[in-house]
């Protein structure tokens, strides 16, 4: 604190003297010195504190010291520099004092207020960009049409009265708060018989100005107005409508008043001599310094001690400017104080001094601000509020009135944590709600709140033991809706992090509702307003935050005025006023509003309880408290597994997780550390063995092991919703998990857990509730699962067991559930605790949102490079002796082999082969050696997880070299890091871009040389890892290691190992640096976190959070066993995503041009997905949008929230039109995202331009006269889903095999897909334009998609075939034609466009038909064969969709799996039913025409599929 | 208002309701209550926090505000004289107001500094009081209304309070696809007549705004305890069968709206 203060004391004086050079901390108090820089030195200072709230967002690290010299140099001087000395010592007194230095010499200044108060959080300035950011975001959000009100609600007009001086008043706020307390002042004022003047007045809201008739009327008030007041106008476009009508009536004024808001409005204060015309004429390089060098939020504490301060130095200085300057300070202190008393208070001031008439008459009397206590205790029934916990808790123990449960030590306590405006200002009754509901259920609560928005300290301060440092609550909930640190402005969760670590128990951040009312929240199916999503569901994730439950709404007759326009619109009051309750603070809290005022007012805009939501916050809260307090031995585990597809061989499946083998060694360790895991077999198998009963049983058999028979009375009983599902489903029981009278929960319980298996959604059979089910809704079976859980097996927590299951995509709100979304029914009161793959941040989060998961990563296997076998490898090997004979004479023949061999691999599609024999000159066997060359190598160096991850089993660190080898080959130039093929392309004089260039076209030295490369980047990592690892492979204090290898440059392993390869003169320095880094990357991969960290959850502790996403891109993904989240939505996309953007489009529409006759596509139809975006910061966003021609524009705050059109002469080509078909999950998480394309795709359609250089507008001038509608609706391009339903499931029908044909297939996809967002109403969410959707597909050339991750691919899920449009768009087109369609593969250095089929091919060979894949798969056992069937199913799924696979691939698989005659033994053994499912496979897709066999094969087939099904059925019998 | 509760408080004596076997209740004791009690600030209170028990709107919120002269609209004390009066005058809009004010005031000092009754406080209000208020509000609506009507059901909903919101009329469905209801607006959207529709048990109000559970305590006061009022709850019974309620009484054959029931909240 102290340098805090001593850094902004420095910063002050410097600023001062507008001279760096001049340390003038010395302070004497220099009375009459030249109080005219005063003003000037307020108006810079606002000038200052106005910017420094525009700072805010950008990522870049804060940096706690202040660069002195730049920041006052470029800050301050030019405005001051003609200050000298005696104005350095009139600002520097205050800072002194705030220093505490020097205070007790000058007895002139006031000082307690400072000496008293507390150290202030990161505040107002952070708190000043709620507002501008939020405004922004309402700007983007379409152009007020979420707000319907008019400023009649907030004018008050006195009644007439003789002989009194009439003022008017005319303001404009963001806040909504204002308005009732601005009426309530004004409403007391002219009720007061002795009143001075009578008070008219009227109030806008800023966003109400966009409206034309309100801007007249606001201008015709303003023509008559005395006073002008505005605060917060940050948008713009608003402000300069604000400027240009105040300006006028300025000088008639009495006096102008504007607080922080955009300089341009600032400039407007006016107040007797004081004037702030001059404001911001220094500005950028302040600002632009600002942005560089992130000051942390001492320097905003320290400005607003200034606030606070100044008054009192000024009040000694007698002139009137100094006066009229102080006058202003007191006024913003008066107005951010905000409460009516203060409001009327200021009135009093402003009216007094500046209208002519009352100050003639001598002024008005008027109190102080008044000073509020700034963090604390609070209870609505304490006497007083608490600055020591202990003291608060003595309260606690006497209450009358409390139940002795409160008393019993036992009882669970819950940190709750509030806003201090919410409680200043009476706007509590949601926080009463919550208090009342806890204590009714037997928790004690210690509710502290803050003024600031740095929640850290007072947390440390009310809710840690000072003496033993434990924390003295079991869990805490935030009902602020704010990231920890720094709500919506500038977050810190590094900060947040360590504060919640000490904590160190569950922390739950709950929101009211703040852009909507109830009924608008109620009536969304997006649910929470995507602005509010951002800012309060996405950043408190990045702390750890769990359970966005909302819990308190607004009424639009609460206040209607406020509630309907603000709420809609902007972050309501509390979320700004927090901002405003800047001003003092004592140490006393004082109570000075003894008057009440009409509550009418009052209430306008307060927050309710949402009784059911309070409730099911706060049983859950409780629910999380509890674990805390349980011992391990008594804690029930309800361990839930998935099926899915539904089907027997599919019990236990995750993405890339061995789940039983996971699931036994958590038991195992459970079970060490205390838990009743009483019964757990020897072996994983004979878990399976036991849950499942035998594996060959079919599913629905009621083999699989039932757990509990629940009969349909205590099932209605129990589940109060089941009446919801009948609508669907029909009455209880029906026919899913069912016998017929009793629903069935499948599993089986050990001592205190239960093992049991999540029931499918129910429709993935039926094609008609496929192709339907957009309302549907889980099923009786479902809900019993989770009401056995919940209500009968009692469970203390529940751990859903890898990646993904059903529950989370339930029907209901997209965020921010209700009573009526299935996904917060049927979860219950349960603690949630998920195992999630690291690579899948999407999903997770929309598990984290939408069933309240602490979601616990875990590892994705150990990625392999792909490596060569069979022809490939036969291929290389003749590449290889062609290299060394080639011009031996024996060249050509060598090459006729290699060309054999590669039409042997079926590489004729890949790489163009001349006909065999035929003449070819050197030159030319060179470039078809080189392009083979390249192919093989693309193969061999892909990467491909082998086996399936264990929990608890890092990988060993030899099998982390694949992995390392990936992260060490990518730039990172943020932290100064050279990629090591380009370190090794440098030292033989290379580019390493212009080697993979080369390589890409076949030129064999390039390939050969990037083959070099590549190996001894392998060799030189290897010999790294080898020096770190002990004999069994684990690596041993790499940390130690590392630091005995840097110091001695010769004995540096890479370089040794570097030595006896020619790249060796590699730069030294640039190695060390990267093989540092490459050391830490090594040490988080081989990290063991991901059962310690489900045992904090467990234990009612904090678990850590962290990105999901890439460990390749993102190595701070590792290690894993963090609470995953995703990221900022508005940070998307990067200027670094745009860059890499560009090149993958331009290289699209490159190979498309050649492929298509040398013309552009004129549509390109494409996929957004949510883990992609995440992945790569928007990437694909930033295709789409460098597709159409436009540039994203950051804000200041560096939040993309606007695009601009790129001309047409810079892009060089037409525009191309888009049709983007987003997941949903992209949905859920980006739907500011959609917005903005929307937006930009409109902006594009309306350009006034050649419609054959910009088809978007082509085509919207098409289907407007089409669809008779304007051009502007027909540029309709951004679809998804319904809200809260996901998928075509076009994946579903092929995994279950239950489609007829490929029209019901695109059928599904019409169905499910065509909802479009409109940003002209955006309120609308997603509605459903099936006929331009078609429109739209009917132009497409060309469809596209993204992979994101090198471990996973095009047949790795079902997702990527279940997206793809193209043989629906070969439907559509009017010509017929099949479009082409793409892959983009960015996932390593060198990014590729790759044709569809060259795409399923490449993944064909590097892992369905690669034995080191299969081989690694199996080793996996009975989960490995079902990957393996899975890939098969997948590629099914392209030929259905795409029809772009190959004969030759099923031809292979069956040679490799069917033909082979110990391999399906294996695979028949291994697991019956998925074998079942992959014989069932080559059947369906020779019957469905995708693979012409031999009827040999086929037979061969159908003699397995009854010998699988006899033995199958046999072992049933 | 909130803030009233930061001020240092004295509690009053409270009425514990241990105490309650003491029958002679009757209107004076609680004017005797009321008198007691610093009446200029349990005006002030109930000017402006009353109100607030519910959800408020400004009927006239479209047009400017009028100055309220100061003492204009202070309603008179809070008495059971009182509210026997407008209930007699068929006012039940001003009785309802009554009935919280009243409700504050009993629940004690600190109740009527902060201007709403937290939960716990329910005990401190004696059995005849809260029976006296309730006993009024039945008779002067042929059983339709009061807190033992509402206590019933809220009984017959399995203390679901939505299901409960939902049965008094204290919430409205909303023209969704899925089946949802919000919280009516007050005071526009209540019923403030005795009419054929109104349904049962839809006066007093309580508020939601800070959740159920002041309700449910007061449902839960030893004042409402079964067998306690059984005549008068008979009384209701027969006086509402003919009315909207009729279909709820049969166990099985719960309404639509019942069944199809979507939980749901706003007030």
């Amino acid at each position: 604190m102290a340098r805090d203060d001593y850094g902004c004391s420095r910063l002050i004086n410097r600023a001062a003297t507008g001279n760096p050079s001049a340390h003038r901390s010395r302070v004497i108090f220099n009375v009459p010195c030249r109080q005219e820089y005063a003003h000037e030195f307020i108006c810079c200072f606002l000038d200052n504190l106005d910017k420094s709230t525009l700072d805010p967002w950008s990522n870049e690290k804060h940096s706690s010291t202040f660069d002195e010299e730049s920041m006052v140099k470029q800050p301050f001087g030019c405005q001051l520099k003609i200050q000298d000395t005696k104005m350095s010592s009139l600002v520097s007194a205050p800072f002194a004092t705030a220093t505490g230095r020097a205070a007790q010499k000058k007895p002139t200044v006031p000082l307690q207020s400072f000496l008293l108060s507390r150290r202030q959080p990161a505040a107002a300035v952070n708190r000043g960009r709620a507002g501008s950011n939020t405004i922004r975001c309402a700007v983007a959000g379409g152009n007020g049409l979420f707000t319907q009100t008019k400023p009649e609600v907030r004018r008050v007009v006195p009644p007439e009265q003789r002989g009194l001086p009439r003022v008017k008043v005319v303001y404009v706020v963001l806040e909504a708060q204002y308005q009732s307390s601005v009426t309530a002042a004004v409403q007391q004022l002219n009720a007061d018989a002795r009143r001075a003047a009578s008070f008219e007045v009227v109030g806008y809201l800023v966003e109400e100005l966009r409206d034309a008739d309100t801007y007249a009327t606001f201008c015709a008030d303003l023509a008559d107005a005395n006073v002008f007041i505005g605060s917060l106008i940050f948008v713009e476009e608003l402000a300069l409508k604000v400027k240009a009508a105040v300006e006028k009536e300025r000088d008639r004024m009495d006096a102008v008043l504007v607080f922080p808001s955009m300089p341009e409005v600032m400039r407007l204060n006016k107040l007797g001599s004081f004037s702030m015309s001059q404001l911001g004429q220094s500005k950028s390089p302040f600002f632009q310094l600002f942005k560089r060098k992130k000051n942390d939020g001492n320097f905003a504490d320290s400005m607003l001690k200034l606030v606070r301060t100044l008054p009192k130095v000024l009040k000694y200085l007698p002139s009137d400017k100094a006066q009229d300057a102080r006058l202003y300070i007191l006024s913003l202190q008066f107005w951010l104080g905000g409460s009516p008393d203060n409001l009327q208070n200021f009135l009093k001031m402003i009216a007094g001094s500046y209208v002519p008439a009352l100050k003639a008459a001598g002024g008005i009397k008027y109190d102080d601000p008044v000073l509020y206590l700034d963090a604390g205790i609070w209870h609505p029934l304490a006497p007083t509020m608490y600055e020591d916990v202990k003291e608060y808790l003595n309260w606690y123990d006497t209450r009358r009135d409390a139940d002795p449960r409160l008393k019993d030590p036992n009882a669970p306590v819950i940190g709750l944590v509030l806003q201090r405006s919410h409680i200043v200002t009476g706007d509590d009754g949601h926080y009463v709600a919550v208090i009342m509901e806890l204590e009714a259920r037997g928790a004690k609560v210690i509710p502290i709140f803050a003024g600031g928005l740095d929640f850290s300290g007072p947390t440390q301060r009310y809710l840690v033991d000072p003496v033993t440092g434990k924390p003295m609550v079991n869990a805490v909930v935030s009902l602020t809706g704010f990231a920890l640190v720094g709500g919506p402005a500038r977050q810190d969760h590094p900060r947040a992090i360590a504060a919640l670590q000490k904590l160190d128990v569950p922390y739950i951040v709950a929101l009211p509702l703040v852009f909507q009312t109830t009924e608008e929240w109620l009536n969304s199916t997006l649910g929470l307003h995507p602005i509010q999503v951002a800012l309060q569901v996405a950043l408190p994730e990045l702390d750890g935050g769990m359970e966005p439950i909302v819990f308190a709404g607004r009424d639009p007759r609460t206040g209607k005025p406020a509630a309907d326009s603000i709420c809609s619109v902007f972050p309501p009051s509390p979320l700004i006023a927090e901002l405003v309750l800047f001003s003092h603070f004592g140490h006393t809290w004082r109570v000075v509003n003894k008057c009440f005022f009409p509550l009418l007012v009052l209430d306008a805009g307060k927050s309710h309880a949402l009784h059911k939501r309070v409730e099911q916050l706060c049983t859950r809260a409780i629910r999380w408290a509890k674990l805390k307090r349980k011992t391990k031995e008594e804690k029930k585990l309800a361990i839930t597994v998935f099926s899915f597809p539904p089907d027997k061989g599919n019990v236990g499946t995750a993405a890339y997780l061995n789940v039983f083998s996971s699931i036994y060694s958590v038991l195992k360790d459970l079970k060490n550390d205390g838990y009743n895991v009483e019964g757990l077999p020897d072996t994983p198998e004979e878990l399976i063995e036991e849950v499942i009963h035998d594996k060959e049983a079919q599913f629905n058999s009621p083999n699989l092991n039932v757990a509990y028979r629940m009969n349909v009375r205590e099932y209605q009983q129990l589940t109060s919703y089941a009446s919801l599902l009948e609508e669907n489903w029909g009455k209880p029981p029906g026919h899913l998990n069912s016998d017929g009278e009793n629903l069935l929960v499948y599993g089986k319980q050990y001592g205190n857990i239960f093992i049991g298996v999540q029931p499918t959604f129910g429709y993935e059979g039926d094609p008609m509730r496929l192709l339907f089910s957009k309302s549907a809704s889980p099923h009786h079976g479902f809900a019993a699962y989770y009401t056995f859980v919940e209500k009968i097996f009692q469970a203390d927590a529940v751990l859903h067991f890898g990646t993904h299951g059903s529950l989370e995509f339930m029907p209901g709100k997209q965020v921010g559930m209700s009573d009526t979304c299935f996904p917060d029914s049927l979860i219950g009161n349960i603690p949630n605790i998920y195992y999630y793959a690291a690579n899948n941040p999407s999903e997770a989060t929309v598990a984290k949102r939408r069933s309240y998961a602490n979601t616990i990563s875990y590892l994705t296997p150990p990625a392999e490079n792909a490596g060569l076998y069979k022809g490939l490898k036969q291929l290389s090997e003749l590449i290889s002796s062609y290299q060394s004979l080639k011009d031996s004479g024996r060249g050509p023949q060598i090459v006729s082999s290699i060309i054999s061999t590669a039409k042997q691999c079926n590489l004729d599609k890949d790489v163009p082969l001349p006909e065999e024999g035929e003449e070819l000159a050197p030159k030319e066997r060179d470039l078809i050696v080189g392009k083979v060359y390249a192919k093989i190598m693309e193969i061999e160096s892909r990467l491909l997880p082998c086996g399936l991850h264990v929990i608890g089993e890092p990988p060993t660190a030899i099998e982390a070299v694949a992995t390392l080898v990936n992260i060490a080959a990518l730039d990172r130039p943020e932290d100064g890091i050279t990629s090591l093929p380009g370190i090794l392309a440098e030292t033989v004089g290379r580019n390493i871009e212009d080697v993979y260039r080369g390589s890409d076209k076949g030129i064999l030295a390039d390939v050969e040389l990037l083959r070099q490369i590549t190996e001894a980047s392998r060799g030189a990592i290897t010999s790294f890892v080898e020096k770190t690892t002990n004999s069994k492979g684990q690596v041993v204090d790499v940390t130690n290691k590392l630091s005995t290898i840097l110091g001695f440059g010769l004995s540096e392993p890479w370089v040794q190992y570097l030595s006896k390869t020619k790249f060796l003169r590699a730069d030294r320095e640039k190695l060390r640096v990267l093989f540092g880094f490459l050391g830490e990357c090594l040490k988080l991969i081989v990290a063991d976190n991901e059962l310690g960290s489900l045992k904090l959850a467990l234990e009612g502790s904090y678990v850590e959070p962290g990105p999901g996403g890439d460990p390749i891109r993102n190595p701070k993904v590792l290690p894993t066993g963090k609470n995953i989240h995703a990221l900022d939505p508005q940070a998307i996309p990067t200027t670094a995503a745009m860059k890499s953007a560009k090149i993958v489009v331009d290289r699209l529409l490159e190979r498309q041009k050649a492929d298509n006759g040398g013309k552009y596509p004129e549509t390109v139809a494409l996929v957004l997905w949510g883990t992609d975006n995440i992945k790569t910061y928007g990437e694909s966003l930033a295709q789409v949008m460098w597709m159409i021609g436009v540039q994203p524009i950051a804000d200041t705050f560096g939040r993309v929230n606007r695009v601009e059109p790129v001309s047409l002469e810079e892009l060089g080509r037409p525009r191309v039109d888009v049709v983007v078909n987003c997941s949903g999950v992209f949905r859920d998480l980006f739907i500011n995202q959609m917005n903005l394309l929307d937006r930009a795709i409109k902006m594009v359609a309306e350009l006034d331009e050649p419609v054959e250089m910009n088809y978007v507008r082509k085509h919207a001038q098409e289907q407007a006269a089409e669809l008779g509608v304007s051009v502007r609706e027909a540029a309709t391009r951004v679809f998804s889903n319904a809200s809260g339903s996901y998928s075509s499931n076009v994946n579903l029908a092929v995994e279950n095999a239950t489609w007829t044909d490929e029209k019901q297939l695109q059928d599904m996809y019409l169905s499910r897909k065509s909802f479009a967002f409109d940003s002209d109403a955006p309120g609308a969410g997603m509605k459903e334009k099936r006929k331009a959707f078609e429109l739209a597909l009917a132009t497409a050339d060309a469809t596209f998609q993204n992979l994101d991750s090198s471990e996973i691919s095009l047949t790795d899920v079902s997702h990527y075939f279940d997206s793809d449009p193209t043989k629906l768009v070969q439907g559509l087109r009017k010509d017929g034609r099949a479009p082409a369609s793409y892959i983009a593969d960015t996932t390593t250095a060198n990014a590729q466009v790759r044709t569809l089929s060259e795409t399923v091919r490449l993944d064909a060979r590097t892992k369905l038909l690669n034995p080191k894949w299969y081989e690694g798969m199996m080793k996996s056992g009975y989960e490995g064969v079902r990957e393996i069937e899975k890939r098969l199913t997948n590629t099914v799924g392209w030929s259905a969709t795409s029809g772009q696979v190959d004969n030759w691939v099923y031809e292979e698989a069956n040679n490799t799996f069917i033909e082979d005659e110990a391999m399906r033994k294996r695979l028949m053994e291994t697991n019956p039913n998925s074998f079942r499912k992959l014989v069932q496979t080559f059947l369906e897709a020779s019957g469905r025409g995708y693979w012409e066999t031999s009827e040999e094969n086929l037979e061969r087939l159908r003699e397995l599929y009854s010998e699988v099904e006899d033995k199958i059925e046999g072992i049933d019998r | 208002m909130a803030k009233a509760s930061l001020q240092s408080f004295l509690l009053p004596q409270h009425h514990y309701f241990a105490n309650t076997s003491n029958h002679d209740s009757s209107p004076s004791n609680l004017l005797k209550l009321t008198t007691n009690s610093s009446s200029n600030i349990s005006f002030r209170l109930f000017s402006n926090t009353s109100p607030s028990v519910t959800t408020t709107s400004t009927p006239n919120s479209s047009t400017p505000t009028p100055v309220t002269p100061a003492a204009a609209d202070k309603p008179p004390s809070p008495t059971l004289d009182l509210l026997s009066r407008q209930l007699a005058a068929g006012d039940y809009r001003q009785a309802d107001e009554t009935t919280r004010a009243l409700l504050i005031d009993l629940a004690g000092e600190s109740a009527r500094r902060r201007g709403y009754v937290f939960f716990s406080e329910v005990q401190f209000i004696s059995a005849e009081d809260l029976r006296a208020i309730d006993e009024l509000w039945r008779e002067h609506s042929n059983g339709k209304f009061g807190y033992s009507v509402q206590k019933r059901l809220w009984e017959k909903a399995r203390r679901d309070f939505t299901r409960f919101f939902i049965k008094v009329g204290w919430m409205k469905k909303l023209d969704t696809e899925i089946e949802q209801y919000n919280y009516r607006a007050f005071p526009d959207e209540f019923v403030w007549e005795m009419k054929d529709d109104t349904p049962e048990g839809h006066l007093p109000l309580t508020n939601a705004l800070r959740g159920t559970q002041l309700l449910g305590n007061i449902f839960m006061h030893p004042a409402f305890e079964e067998g306690q009022e059984e005549e008068p709850t008979e009384e209701s019974v027969t006086a509402t069968t003919s009315g909207q309620s009729k279909d709820d009484s049969k166990g099985r054959e719960r309404p639509k709206f019942m069944k199809d029931f979507k939980p749901n909240y706003s007030f």
